[in-house]
């Protein structure tokens, strides 16, 4: 861009334009004067290095955040292996439970047991309806916590989101570095080409355009005729 | 479908512990019969492949999303009739409209509860029992 053309004021053009014409003329000139500006700027200043380090490091903060998925994605399937295994046996427990009770009240309306066993059959029989309730109660603390590993998805899309604005953002950030250094340099540059992770996601917080609650989908499905 | 417990879902979400999630929510419900598949494009797979009687999916995946997958299943001579059910973290009102306008069944906004999913999936299977 040749920006030797204007002076940096505002000083009034030398031959007749018209309005939009300096304004247009102006704006587009500006901006070039403005980039050449920063752009001498970075490299006076050594910003140069600065802009290096940091298109370096966001493939490390991208290697992080990756790493933090895996990690959290590890330990949900652990929690959902572990849950299934409890249920299983929680579900057994259940059934032999569910099952001995009803041979016990059948036994127990037969008048089966002899008249001194009576104490230990109400205590067997409130234990077994005792354990009922248990493995019920159980069963729906571990369908909580299965269910508490959605924080896997939904934390995911978010880092996935951020992996994917650091990767737009080291690409800028490389664009201006390969601009502030010389031709000689930047083949040194771009032989640390950025990484590609995969697409977006959209997290939405703080916005009207979004839903918050489950009630506010089934009231416009609603009125959508749903 | 002869009983409504032998229903054959397909569950589709990039994420394996909301596939494991959803599939294990379900039986909880009463479904026992449940695939999965990790986006559109093996879901549509599958369903060309074996008989399902109800989708499950997210919105939000590569390579096919759920809105892609719910427009080829809509149309698809075999499966346009199917219900579709979206369960997605996606929770802007453009997209709820979008999925209703484009053959939904229902909508649910992640995280949700065992309760909200046994609503929906009642829900429309009681709708296309009749």
């Amino acid at each position: 861009m040749n920006t030797t053309q204007i002076s940096a004021s505002s000083a009034p053009a030398a031959h007749t334009l018209t309005t939009a014409e300096v304004d247009g003329y102006d704006v587009f000139q500006r901006i070039g004067l403005i980039t050449r500006r920063l752009h001498d700027a970075l490299r006076e200043l050594g910003y140069d290095k600065k802009l290096e380090n940091a298109v370096d490091s966001l493939p490390d903060a991208r290697a992080r955040l990756s790493y933090i998925a895996k990690l959290t994605g590890e330990s949900a399937e652990k929690v959902l292996n572990t849950v299934e295994l409890a249920q299983a046996t929680q579900n057994e427990t259940h059934q032999a439970a569910k099952e001995l009770l009803v041979r016990w009240q059948a036994s127990a309306s037969a008048a089966l047991t002899a008249p001194a066993d009576d104490a230990l059959v109400s205590a067997t029989r409130a234990f077994l309806e005792k354990s009922l309730e248990s493995a019920t109660a159980t069963n729906e603390h571990l369908s909580n916590i299965m269910l508490a590993q959605d924080f896997h998805d939904l934390t995911g899309q978010v880092i996935r989101k951020v992996v994917d604005l650091a990767q737009t953002l080291e690409e800028q950030l490389l664009a201006l570095l390969l601009e502030t250094t010389p031709p000689e340099r930047r083949a040194k540059i771009l032989n640390n080409e950025p990484g590609y992770l995969s697409g977006p996601a959209v997290q939405t917080e703080g916005r009207t355009d979004i839903v918050t609650s489950q009630s506010q989908v089934d009231d416009m499905l609603e009125s959508l005729g749903f | 479908m002869s009983n409504v417990a032998d229903m054959k879902f397909l569950i589709v979400d990039d994420f394996s512990t909301m596939r494991r999630i959803v599939r294990n929510l379900l039986k909880e419900i009463g479904y026992n019969n449940a695939d999965e598949a990790e986006d559109g494009i093996a879901a549509l797979a599958k369903l060309r492949a074996g008989k399902f009687d109800f989708v499950v999916s997210d919105i939000n995946m590569p390579n096919m999303n759920g809105f892609e997958l719910l427009a080829q299943i809509r149309g698809d001579e075999q499966l346009k009739g199917l219900p579709v059910l979206m369960v997605t973290a996606e929770a802007k009102k453009e997209d709820i409209v979008t999925a209703a306008q484009s053959g939904a069944n229902g909508y649910i906004v992640k995280p949700f509860t065992k309760a909200t999913l046994e609503e929906k999936v009642l829900k429309i299977v009681q709708k296309f029992a009749k």
